[in-house]
This record gives C-alpha cells, sequence and structure tokens, in this order.
C-alpha cells in the first residue's frame, strides 16, 4: 500500500486536478476521464480529455453531478482499446459501474480508477442557482456546512461515500491534506511511476494519515438518516394502494430509467410493442375495472424496474432528481433494493468477483 | 354474498409440468377450475412482468411448474428460474403481497397424479387467503 500526501494545496480539488494533468503530462495515462467545465454548460460534464493543454476547465470535485456517469464511463471502456484512460468517479459511480462490468457492458483492463470521500451533491438546478450568487461555490462548498446540507435527501443518507474498488483513493475527510493511495496494485505502480517521473509541482510525499473516528462518525450519522427514511418508505409503499399513492402522478417520461446507471438494456421493454396497446385492448381494460388512467401501465412500469434492477440498485439518487413529479423514487428504489440484496446476500458495486445472483446458480436441492 | 372464487394463473414449462397436467387429463385426473395454465417453453423465460402482470391484473395466486433439477429441456433453465422467482418473492413481500400467493414448484412429465395433488392443494390455500389487494382496484 502506497500513500501520498498533497500540503501544497489547502483546497482538495486543486489537488486532486493537480494529480489528473500530471498524469495526462507524464504520459502515465493516455486520457482522463474527469467533470469538466467547458464554455457552453454551466454544470461540470463528464469529458473525455486527452490534451494536457486543454486541461484549465477540470473541476474534479464539483458538488454537482449532471448524472450517474457510469453508463457514459462504460461507453469510453466498452471494449480494450490500449489507450489507458484514468477515471474521476464518484463512489456510487464506481458501483455502478462495477456492476456493468458483471452484466459484460464493459471491461475494466485499460481503467485506472480515481475516487474520493463523497460529501454529496446538490440537484443540477440549485447547484446552478448556488452558482449565480458564489462563483467559488465548488471551493465554499467543503468548508461551509450550510452548503453541506443543500445536498440530496439521497446523499444525506448514504453511507457508502468512501472510495470502494477505486485503484486510488484520494482522502480528504479526516485529513488536512489530500491523502493519495494506491489501493490497488495498479493504483499503487501509477501513483509511484507519477511520484518519480515529476518533481516539484506535484509534492507528493510518502506519508500521510487519517482520522478514522471522523470517518467513522460521519458514517454513524448518515446510516441513521438512513435508517429514518427507509422505516418511513417502507411504510409508504406497505401494499399497492400507498404505493399507488406515492406514484399517482407520474407521467411515464421513462426519466428514471433513463437516468439509471444500471437500466442498461438497449431496447427497453416499455418502448417495444408489448406495450403499446390497441384501442380494443385500452377500451376492455377500462370496461374491466370502469376506470382505466391513462398513459396505462405506471404501477407495472416502477414495480417491473425494481424487479429487474433492485439486485444491481446502486443508490445514487439519480432517478428521484430526474423526476418531473417530484416522485421520491431513489427513497423506494433504495429501501425495496435493501433488503432484496440482503436476503440474496449480494451488495450492489462491492465485489467484483461475485457475479450477480441471478447468474449464480447452481444444482441445490 | 357469493363467495370468492379465485383467480390463479399457472405459469408452466412445455417439457415437464405441462406434459404432467396432459398427463392428468388422459388418466382423468381432474384439477381446480380457478387455475389457468399458461404454456411457456421453460421457466428460465419467466420474466418479473409476468408475475407482476397477473398480480396487477388481479390475480390471487401465481403457481409456476417446471422440470425437476437436472431434467431440463434447456440444461439449467430451471436454475436460472429458482433466483429470479425468490427476488421477485422477496420484492412482492415488501408491497404487502403474502409471499404465499407466488409458488415455485417441479413437477415431472410422468407425475400426473402430482401435477392434481399440487394444483388442488395449491388453489385450497389461494381459496383461504381470500382476495388479493389488487382485486377490486383502481390500478394506475
Amino acid at each position: 500500500m502506497t500513500t501520498y500526501i498533497d500540503q501544497t494545496e489547502s483546497y482538495k480539488g486543486e489537488a486532486i486536478k493537480k494529480l489528473a494533468v500530471e498524469l495526462l503530462k507524464n504520459n502515465t495515462v493516455d486520457s482522463l476521464f474527469i467533470p469538466f467545465q467547458n464554455s457552453y454548460s454551466g454544470i461540470p460534464m463528464p469529458s473525455l480529455i486527452s490534451d494536457p493543454e486543454k486541461t484549465d476547465g477540470i473541476e474534479p470535485i464539483a458538488p454537482v453531478a449532471p448524472f450517474n456517469s457510469a453508463k457514459q464511463a462504460a461507453s469510453v471502456i466498452k471494449y480494450a482499446t490500449g489507450k489507458k484512460t484514468a477515471f474521476f468517479l464518484r463512489p456510487c459511480e464506481i458501483r455502478a459501474l462495477v456492476e456493468l462490468v458483471k452484466l459484460n457492458q464493459c471491461t475494466l483492463e485499460d481503467a485506472v480508477i480515481i475516487s474520493y470521500d463523497c460529501y454529496g451533491r446538490v440537484e443540477n438546478k440549485k447547484y446552478l442557482e448556488l452558482l449565480s450568487s458564489n462563483d467559488q461555490v465548488n471551493k465554499d462548498f467543503y468548508t461551509d456546512e450550510s452548503l453541506q446540507n443543500e445536498t440530496t435527501t439521497t446523499c444525506k443518507s448514504c453511507d457508502a461515500f468512501t472510495p470502494l474498488n477505486a485503484d486510488i483513493a484520494i482522502s480528504f475527510m479526516g485529513t488536512d491534506q489530500s491523502v493519495f493511495e494506491g489501493t490497488s496494485e495498479k493504483g499503487s505502480d501509477v501513483l509511484s511511476s507519477l511520484n518519480s517521473a515529476i518533481g516539484g509541482s506535484l509534492d507528493l510525499k510518502s506519508g500521510g494519515s487519517i482520522d478514522q473516528s471522523i470517518v467513522e462518525g460521519i458514517k454513524e450519522k448518515r446510516s441513521k438518516e438512513k435508517e429514518t427514511l427507509f422505516s418511513k418508505t417502507s411504510e409508504t409503499i406497505k401494499d399497492v394502494d400507498s404505493f399507488q399513492k406515492m406514484i399517482g402522478s407520474c407521467l411515464n417520461c421513462y426519466n428514471c430509467r433513463t437516468a439509471c446507471p444500471v437500466c442498461y438494456c438497449k431496447e427497453c421493454v416499455f418502448l417495444t410493442d408489448i406495450f403499446l396497446h390497441d384501442p380494443d385492448i385500452l377500451h376492455q381494460r377500462s370496461i374491466k375495472k370502469g376506470v382505466l388512467k391513462l398513459p396505462v401501465d405506471t404501477t407495472m412500469f416502477h414495480m417491473t424496474r425494481i424487479s429487474h434492477i433492485s439486485h444491481s440498485c446502486v443508490g445514487c439518487g439519480q432517478c428521484t432528481s430526474v423526476c418531473p413529479s417530484d416522485i421520491q423514487v431513489a427513497d423506494m428504489f433504495r429501501t425495496v433494493s435493501e433488503k432484496t440484496q440482503e436476503k440474496l446476500e449480494y451488495k450492489a458495486g462491492q465485489n467484483i468477483e461475485q457475479p450477480i445472483p441471478f447468474l449464480a446458480y447452481k444444482e441445490e436441492n | 354474498m357469493s363467495e370468492h372464487k379465485p383467480k390463479i394463473v399457472a405459469l408452466v414449462c412445455n417439457w415437464c409440468t405441462y406434459t404432467a397436467a396432459d398427463l392428468a387429463g388422459t388418466s382423468r385426473r381432474d384439477y381446480p377450475s380457478e387455475i389457468r395454465l399458461v404454456r411457456l417453453m421453460c421457466t428460465g423465460m419467466i420474466d418479473s412482468k409476468y408475475i407482476l402482470k397477473a398480480f396487477l391484473e388481479g390475480a390471487d395466486g401465481v403457481f409456476i411448474g417446471g422440470c425437476h433439477p437436472g431434467d431440463c429441456h434447456y440444461i439449467d433453465g430451471n436454475l436460472k428460474a429458482v433466483k429470479r422467482i425468490e427476488a421477485i418473492g422477496i420484492m412482492l413481500e415488501q408491497f404487502g403481497f403474502e409471499k404465499e400467493r407466488l409458488k415455485l414448484e417441479w413437477i415431472g412429465a410422468s407425475e400426473g397424479p402430482e401435477f392434481q395433488e399440487n394444483m388442488q392443494e395449491f388453489a385450497k390455500k389461494i381459496g383461504d387467503m381470500g382476495k388479493v389487494q389488487t382485486a377490486d382496484r383502481m390500478i394506475l
């Protein structure tokens, strides 16, 4: 295990940015997959950067995620190209990427995954609002607790905020510095070769320690939030009647499905003819119950999606963020998924070696 | 008030359980009329949406019948079904469906009497449980 510290910068984002730029400059990697503030979008968008001269817009830890970038990351490493890419991802994005690897959607052969302690994200709209009144919001977020309170419900109740399955983990909870740690062989090699290649601009020194009690404290607080949220949500979905009250205003836009990083089917069954009903069928269904709400199959859609992906749900909360009707989709997914995964003895995104439960069948009696 | 007659959907595999149903028929072993058989090529092709659709349309129970482990016409389709059905069961329970309403059973092609017994037993149990929560409810 190799750990290095960077003492030159008080803003952790700057230290990560320097690491990224040096990785590219020294040809340790061929490209970077990292949030990048271009001149058009107000929100840093995940971008694939290959020119070290064009790295100014890198915003590695802006407290916003336009979407869970695992799907986009997977599109870059769909198959091995020999182009080594450093992926700067949030812990929930890594979890989703791990699930996509297991679903044969991509390979990690050319990937170096770099992640960091996640303080959470604010909704896109909120971020733009904060940005309009404070152009230093990316930086201030990490020191100002009132800004941290603006994060999403999902983030506030997420207890898996430390990097898991990353090659390089960057810690800044429980330490004044940024501690870079090679958590896999690949990551350690990258860090040590980078360290010997450069002198000066990135002040990497061996050492660095993390006060685990601070990390544990945050974890405990978030776990408690999670418990409260889950028990509340269990009550909301306790039967079909209550569940339908929750999703009553759903307009079947399928945004939640599009935003979901692990809903990976190229052609979703809900867009096929199976759910394109003829007028005869609609009349028939209307006559059966007296009233048929349109569009139809809303309950069916949500329940099917839960049953299809609850074993892989990584709890990133993007489904709630994209809902135009303000339905707390993520709360219900996380609540159901936690129980499903617990009973199937599986944890989404945790162990890359463990096959997804539906493929791990044995002849048992 | 007339007594509630349950509706049961049975998703059965072509090679074993459906053949067993055929055998039961030719042996004049009748099974409860509450049960609607749907023949599928394999239990391994059962997607959760078939089960969900049945329950949301007001089915009181869903029975799934396949080949005994090792006997699958497609080698291991029935084993794939096991985990999926288990996962759907876990999910349905959280939405207030009693887990007894969904049952997976292996019935081989030669087991006509077993088919009849299973159907009678399941129909009785579902009948005793009363109406499913979706029975008279508007489903969005």
